[in-house]
C-alpha cells in the first residue's frame, strides 16, 4: 500500500478539496438546495391537505373535498417534481465532480515520476480512480444531498408538529430520537466490524487468487486435498465472520422498526386522549400522523446516509495523497531558451543509485554532435541508466549532464525529450492504430493530408513497412488488446519508427533489436546512416553487430567504463570486448547450424 | 437452470420454510398500523369514548415487539441460509478447479476464475437474502392488502387495485431502462479502467514523447462518455423514486375525493376511510420493491449460469474409478510424440530408458522441447502418440495423484505461496518440524532462513517478493527433498541474475538433491551435466545424440558445439 511520508495536515485539504470542486458548480448547488427546500416544504402541505380534508368529512362539508382532494394530488405532484430536480442536480454535481477529480488526477498521474509508480501498484492507482471516485461521488449524490433533505425534513416537521401539538411532538420524537442516539454509538463498531470483514473477503479471494496462480505446483505435489481444506478454512472464516457481523446488524432494523412503531403507539394513544379533551381536531391528529410518517422515511435513512459520508471522507483523502504528491522531476521555472542543436553530449563525474546501491560511480563521456556512440556490457552494468538520466527519467545523484554545453536540468523539459528520441528496452504501444501510435510524439495530430510523407518515411527507415501488408488496414490497423497481435520484432520496428518520425537530433536505441532479425537491423542501421541531416546516435546492444561500426564504443561493467574505442582499437587490447566478440561469432555460428534456412521468426 | 438453483438452496429447505412463514407473519404484523389506527378512531375517538383505550395501544405495542422479532429472526436465518449457500458454492467451485487440467488454466486468465468465486457467488445469495425470501413477502403483503380492502369496500378497493397496476407497470418500466444503463456504465467503466492501466504501464514512453496532451485528451472522451453514461442511469433513478411517491400520495388524494362523500353519508366510517389512506401508502413499498426484485434475480441467474457452465466442465485432471498401483522401475519413452495444440509437435517421436538409480541430463537449445518432456511425464498434459511407461505400466492407467508424489518436480520458477517459510516446504503435507529443517538443511537451505526473522516461521510475502530468486530457488529444492520422491524431474535452465557466492550454493544444493536418487535433469549448469550418467541432447523435438559426457565430446556433434557455447565459460567462472 502506498502512502505518502508524512501528512501531518489530515483533516483539512479533504475539505478544501470537495469545497473546491463543489463551489465550481455553485450554480447546480444552489439549485439543488433550494429544490431541498422547496421539496419538503411541499411535501408537509399534502399531509396539511390531508388532515383539512378529515376536518371536512368530519364537520360535513362535503363541497369542500374535491377541492382539497385535488389541492393533496397537485401538491404531492409539485413535491415530486421537486424530488426530481434536487435528485437530478446532486447527481449531476456529483458525477460531474468525480469525472473532473479523475481528470485531475489522471494529470497529475503523467506527470508523476519513476520513482512513484515503483512505489505503487497499478491496482492501487486504479482502485483509486474507479473505486474512490465512486465513493466520493456518492458522498455528494447520495450523502450531502439525503443528509440535507433529512436534516431540512426533520426541522420543519418538528416545527410545525410543535405548532399543532407540543406534548405529543415531544413524546413521539424523543421516542422516535432513540435508534438515532444508539445508531451513532454503536456506528463505527459496525463501521470496523464491516471493514474486517471486507478483509476477510479479500483473504478468500487471494487464496483462490494463489491457488490459481501456483496451481501447476499444487498438481505436481498432489496438494490438491489440502489446498482444498485451506481453502475451506479461509472459507468458513469468512462465513463465520458474516454471520457474527450479521447478528448485530441484523437486530439494528427491528429495533428501529420498533422504536419507530413505538412512537406512533404513543402518538396514537396520546392524540386520540387530546382529540377527546378537544385540545386538537381529529383532522390536526390525522395530520400528525402522516407528518411522522413523511419524516420517518429521510431520517430512517440517516445511519445509512453517514456511512456515505465516511467512505466518501476516506476516498478524497486516499485521492489527495496523491494529488498532493510533487512530481520529483519538473521543467526548471525559468528554463535556458534553447538554440539550434549541434547534439553534444556531455557526461560530467555522473553518480547514480537505486536503492541504496550504486548504479553508475563518477562517470564521464563526451559524445561529440552527429557520431554515434556503442554501449556493451552485461546485464545490471548501467547501460539503461544512462538512457534515463540523458532524458531526465531520474537525474543524476551526483555530477551533471550538458547538453550542447547546458544542463540538462536547466532545459525545458518538453524541449529536451522532443530533441532526445529513445527506443526503450521494452517496447510498448497503445491498444490504438499503428499510424497514431507512431505519431505519438509528432506535435500535430494524425489526421488528414500531411500525416502520409513522414509516417511513411518512418516505416520505411524501420523497415516496418515489410510486414504492412500483413496488416488489414495498413498503417491504420488498430493492434493490441482490442485488435491484432503484433510479433516482438513488430512492436520493436513500430517503436523505432516512432523515435525516428520527428528527425530528432539525438536518437537512442536501447536494446532496439533483441527481436529483429540480424538482416533486417543491418538494413535498419544502413537507412539510419544515410538519412540526411547529422544525428547523434547512442546504441545499447547485447549483439556486438549491431555496434561495431559505431565512431566510438564503450564497454560498461558494474557502472564505469571498462573499455573505450573503435572496434578495431578494442579487439587490438584483447580484453572483454573482443570476449565478447569471439563468444558471440561462435554464437552466431551455432544460430545458422540452428535454423539451415538463416532467418528467424 | 431453476431447478439447479433449487438444488443449491434444497438442504436448507426446512429454514427456508421457516424463514418464509416469517415473513408471512411479518407481512401481517406489518398491517398493524393501519388496522390499530382505523380501530382508535372508529371505537374511541370519533365516539369519544375512552375506556380501555389504552388497552388498544398495549396491544399494538406487543404487535410491534412480535413484529421486531420476527424480523430478526427472518434476517438471520435468510443470513445463515445464503451464507450456508455461497459457502458450499464457493467449496464446490475450488474443487472443481483442482480437479481441471492444467490446459484449462493456460487457458483461462485467472482474473476471471477470482471473480467467479467471489463476485458471481454473491450475486446468487442476493437471490437468497435479497430476492427470494423477501419478494414473497412483498408479493404477500400486496395480495393481503387488496383483499382486506376489498372485503371492506369493493369500491374504493378497486381504485387502490387499479393504482397499484399503474404503480407496478411504472416500476417495470423504469428498472427495465436501469439496468440497461447499468450495463452500458459498466461496460463505460471497464474502458476508464483498461485506459487507466495501458496509460499507468506506458507512462514511460509517453513523458518521453511529449504525449501527455493527447493521451489526456483521449482520456477526456472516455471520462466523458462514463459519466454521460452515468448521468442518464442517474436521470431514471431520480424519477423512479418521485414518481412512486406521486403515485402514493395520488392515491391518497383520490381515496379523499372518492371516500369523503361516503362518510358523509355514512356509508363508510372515517376510521376505514385513514386505513385505506395507510393501507395504500404501504402498498406503494412492495411494489416498488418487487421490479427490484425481478431485477436482482435477473442478475443473479446470468452468473449462476456462468458458475453451472464451469462446474459442468469435465474434471481433466481426475482419474478414473480403476487404477492400477504405481510399482517403481524403468521409465520408458517410447515414440512419444506430443502437441500443445492441433499438429505443433514439440515431442516428435522420443524414446528412451531411464534405470532406477539412474541420473540422466537432458541438454538442448531454448524451445526443444526439453520441459514439455517433464510435463507429460506428470500428466500436466496427454501424449498423443506412444507410451510413457512407469515399471513397465503406461502411466494413462495409474493414479495421477500417485505419480505426482512419486515424481517430484523442481520448477523452473519457484512458486512461493503466501506463508511460512515451513509451509512453504511442507506444503500442506502433514511433516514434522524436524523432517522440513532436516530436508532444508540438506540443501543447504538453513543458513538462510535462520536469518530471517522467526526462521521456519517468517511469513513470506505473496509469490516470495521479499526474498531473491536464488532463495527461492533453494526453498524449492527443500520442498522437493522433503517429498522424498522416487524420481526426480530438475527443471534448472538459465535464470536471472543470481549473485557468485549464491550461485555456488545452488549447485552444491543441486548435487546434493539428486544425490542417489533417479534424476532427470533439464539441464543448463555444467556441474550437473558433468555428473550426469548420460546426456541426452534434443533438438526440435527430437533426440539427436546419447552418450556420456566425455563420449559425446570426442564425436565433435551438436553436444561438443553446445559445450564449448554455453558451458565452457563456467569453468572459468569464479
Amino acid at each position: 500500500m502506498f502512502e505518502v511520508g508524512e501528512q501531518p495536515r489530515r483533516r483539512r485539504p479533504v475539505i478544501k478539496l470537495l469545497r473546491a470542486s463543489l463551489m465550481r458548480h455553485w450554480r447546480l448547488l444552489t439549485i439543488g438546495v433550494v429544490a431541498i427546500l422547496l421539496a419538503n416544504g411541499l411535501e408537509l402541505l399534502a399531509p396539511f391537505y390531508i388532515g383539512q380534508a378529515v376536518d371536512a368529512i368530519t364537520r360535513a362539508q362535503e363541497g369542500r373535498i374535491p377541492l382539497l382532494a385535488l389541492a393533496v394530488i397537485v401538491a404531492a405532484g409539485a413535491a415530486a417534481l421537486s424530488q426530481f430536480v434536487r435528485r437530478i442536480c446532486f447527481s449531476g454535481l456529483g458525477y460531474r465532480v468525480e469525472m473532473e477529480l479523475r481528470s485531475q488526477l489522471f494529470a497529475h498521474l503523467l506527470k508523476l515520476d519513476q520513482g512513484f509508480f515503483q512505489q505503487i501498484r497499478t491496482g492501487d492507482i486504479m482502485a483509486r480512480a474507479t473505486n474512490d471516485m465512486t465513493a466520493v461521488q456518492a458522498l455528494i449524490t447520495i450523502g450531502i444531498s439525503n443528509m440535507g433533505n433529512a436534516i431540512v425534513i426533520f426541522v420543519a416537521v418538528v416545527t410545525l408538529m410543535l405548532l399543532i401539538d407540543w406534548q405529543l411532538t415531544v413524546f413521539s420524537v424523543c421516542l422516535f430520537a432513540v435508534p438515532h442516539i444508539v445508531l451513532i454509538f454503536i456506528g463505527p463498531y459496525t463501521r470496523s466490524r464491516s471493514r474486517r470483514l471486507q478483509e476477510q473477503f479479500a483473504a478468500l479471494t487471494a487464496r483462490a487468487q494463489e491457488n490459481l496462480s501456483g496451481i501447476r505446483v499444487v498438481k505436481a505435489y498432489a496438494q490438491e486435498e489440502s489446498e482444498k481444506r485451506g481453502f475451506r478454512a479461509v472459507n468458513q472464516e469468512y462465513m463465520d465472520k458474516s454471520l457474527g457481523f450479521a447478528r448485530i446488524y441484523n437486530a439494528l432494523w427491528p429495533v428501529f422498526a420498533i422504536a419507530d412503531g413505538a412512537a406512533s403507539v404513543v402518538l396514537l394513544y396520546l392524540g386520540g386522549v387530546h382529540v377527546v379533551q378537544g385540545r386538537i381536531s381529529l383532522g390536526q391528529f390525522v395530520q400528525f400522523m402522516t407528518y411522522l410518517v413523511v419524516m420517518s422515511g429521510p431520517v430512517l435513512g440517516i445511519g445509512w446516509v453517514v456511512n456515505y459520508l465516511f467512505q466518501g471522507a476516506a476516498s478524497l483523502r486516499r485521492i489527495e495523497e496523491i494529488l498532493d504528491r510533487p512530481p520529483a522531476i519538473e521543467s526548471p521555472s525559468s528554463p535556458h531558451q534553447p538554440a539550434p542543436v549541434r547534439g553534444e553530449i556531455r557526461f560530467e563525474d555522473v553518480s547514480f543509485s537505486y536503492d541504496g546501491h550504486p548504479v553508475l560511480e563518477r562517470f564521464s563521456l563526451l559524445i561529440p554532435g552527429g557520431s554515434t556512440l556503442g554501449i556493451v556490457g552485461p546485464v545490471g552494468s548501467g547501460k539503461t541508466t544512462l538512457v534515463r538520466l540523458l532524458v531526465r527519467l531520474h537525474d543524476p545523484v551526483e555530477g551533471r549532464i550538458l547538453f550542447d554545453g547546458v544542463d540538462i536540468r536547466e532545459l525545458p523539459l518538453e524541449w529536451l525529450r522532443s530533441q532526445i528520441r529513445c527506443v526503450l528496452q521494452e517496447p510498448f504501444l497503445f491498444s490504438d492504430t499503428l499510424a497514431r501510435n507512431i505519431a505519438l510524439g509528432s506535435p500535430s495530430p494524425v489526421s488528414g493530408e500531411g500525416r502520409g510523407g513522414g509516417l511513411e518515411r518512418a516505416s520505411e527507415l524501420s523497415q516496418l513497412s515489410a510486414d504492412l501488408d500483413q496488416f488489414p488496414d495498413g498503417l491504420e490497423t488498430v493492434i493490441g488488446e482490442r485488435g491484432i497481435t503484433l510479433s516482438g520484432g513488430q512492436k520493436q520496428r513500430a517503436t523505432i519508427a516512432r523515435a525516428v518520425l520527428t528527425h530528432p537530433p539525438v536518437l537512442v536505441l536501447d536494446d532496439a533489436f533483441s527481436s529483429v532479425d540480424t538482416s533486417t537491423e543491418e538494413s535498419i542501421l544502413m537507412g539510419l546512416r544515410s538519412a540526411k541531416g547529422a544525428q547523434t546516435r547512442l546504441v545499447i546492444a547485447h549483439r556486438v553487430s549491431t555496434i561495431k561500426d559505431s565512431d566510438l564504443i564503450v564497454v560498461l561493467e558494474a557502472g564505469r567504463a571498462v573499455e573505450q574505442g573503435t572496434h578495431s582499437q578494442l579487439l587490438e587490447r584483447r580484453g572483454t570486448y573482443a570476449r565478447l566478440y569471439g563468444h558471440q561469432r561462435l554464437e552466431d555460428d551455432l544460430l545458422q547450424w540452428r535454423n539451415p534456412d538463416g532467418g528467424s521468426r | 437452470m431453476n431447478r439447479r438453483l433449487w438444488r443449491l438452496i434444497r438442504p436448507h429447505s426446512r429454514l427456508l420454510t421457516v424463514a418464509i412463514v416469517l415473513v408471512l407473519v411479518l407481512s401481517l404484523t406489518e398491517l398493524a398500523g393501519p388496522y390499530f389506527t382505523q380501530q382508535a378512531i372508529d371505537r374511541y375517538i370519533a365516539p369519544r369514548r375512552l375506556d380501555g383505550y389504552q388497552w388498544l395501544a398495549i396491544l399494538w405495542f406487543l404487535v410491534l415487539i412480535v413484529n421486531g422479532l420476527a424480523r430478526y429472526a427472518q434476517l438471520q436465518l435468510t443470513n445463515v441460509i445464503g451464507q450456508g449457500v455461497m459457502f458450499n458454492l464457493r467449496n464446490a467451485i475450488f474443487a472443481h478447479w483442482q480437479r481441471m487440467g492444467v490446459a484449462f488454466f493456460d487457458r483461462t486468465a485467472v482474473g476471471e476464475l477470482v471473480s467467479l468465486i467471489s463476485n458471481d457467488v454473491d450475486a446468487i445469495n442476493q437471490v437468497f437474502t435479497g430476492g427470494l425470501i423477501l419478494g414473497v413477502g412483498n408479493v404477500v403483503s400486496a395480495v393481503f392488502i387488496i383483499v382486506v380492502l376489498l372485503l371492506i369496500n369493493w369500491s374504493l378497493a378497486l381504485l387502490v387495485l387499479a393504482m397499484a397496476v399503474v404503480m407496478l407497470l411504472a416500476a417495470t418500466l423504469i428498472t427495465r431502462q436501469m439496468r440497461q444503463a447499468q450495463r452500458w456504465t459498466r461496460s463505460r467503466l471497464g474502458s476508464i479502467n483498461g485506459f487507466i492501466q495501458e496509460a499507468v504501464s506506458g507512462v514511460t514512453t509517453i513523458q518521453l514523447f511529449n504525449a501527455e496532451g493527447r493521451i489526456r485528451a483521449d482520456f477526456e472522451v472516455v471520462n466523458q462518455e462514463y459519466s454521460r453514461a452515468n448521468l442518464h442511469s442517474a436521470t431514471l433513478f431520480s424519477i423512479f423514486l418521485p414518481l412512486m411517491n406521486w403515485l402514493g400520495a395520488a392515491t391518497a388524494g383520490l381515496l379523499l375525493w372518492f371516500g369523503g362523500g361516503q362518510v358523509i353519508h355514512h356509508l363508510l366510517t372515517l376510521g376505514t376511510l385513514v386505513l385505506f389512506i395507510q393501507f395504500a401508502e404501504r402498498l406503494t413499498t412492495p411494489v416498488r420493491d418487487l421490479a427490484d426484485k425481478l431485477a436482482i434475480f435477473q442478475t443473479a441467474v446470468a452468473s449462476a449460469e456462468r458458475i453451472f457452465t464451469l462446474l459442468d466442465r469435465p474434471a481433466t485432471d481426475a482419474d478414473p474409478a480403476t487404477t492400477s498401483a504405481v510399482q517403481p522401475g524403468v521409465l520408458s519413452f517410447d515414440h512419444v510424440w506430443f502437441a500443445y495444440q492441433g499438429e505443433d509437435w514439440v515431442v516428435r517421436d522420443v524414446s528412451f530408458e531411464v534405470a532406477p538409480g539412474e541420473k540422466v541430463a537432458i541438454v538442448g537449445a531454448t524451445g526443444a522441447g526439453k520441459s514439455s518432456l517433464i510435463s507429460v511425464l506428470i500428466r500436466f498434459y496427454d501424449i498423443q502418440r506412444g507410451t510413457i511407461r512407469l515399471g513397465g505400466q503406461d502411466i494413462r492407467g495409474l493414479d495421477r495423484r500417485e505419480i505426482r508424489r512419486r515424481i517430484g518436480v523442481v520448477f523452473q520458477d519457484p512458486f512461493i505461496f503466501t506463508g511460512t517459510v515451513g509451509h512453504n516446504i511442507s506444503l500442506g503435507e502433514s511433516m514434522t518440524p524436524d523432517r522440513v529443517e532436516q530436508a532444508a538443511a540438506a540443501v543447504y537451505a538453513d543458513p538462510f532462513i535462520r536469518r530471517l526473522r522467526g526462521g521456519y516461521d517468517y511469513v513470506l510475502h505473496e509469490r516470495g517478493s521479499d526474498i531473491s530468486t536464488g532463495q527461492k530457488q533453494l526453498l524449492s529444492f527443500a520442498r522437493a527433498f522433503a517429498f522424498e520422491p522416487d524420481i526426480l524431474l530438475v527443471l534448472d535452465e538459465a535464470t536471472a541474475s543470481v549473485d557468485p557466492e549464491t550461485e555456488r550454493v545452488i549447485q552444491a544444493s543441486l548435487l546434493k538433491l539428486v544425490a542417489g536418487r533417479t534424476s532427470i535433469i533439464i539441464a543448463h549448469r555444467l556441474s550437473t551435466i558433468e555428473h550426469a550418467d548420460r546426456i541426452i541432447v534434443l533438438h526440435k523435438g527430437q533426440v539427436v545424440e546419447t552418450g556420456t559426457h566425455a563420449e559425446l565430446l570426442t564425436r565433435q556433434g551438436v553436444y561438443s558445439r553446445l559445450y564449448e557455447l554455453q558451458y565452457k565459460d563456467q569453468l572459468a567462472a569464479p
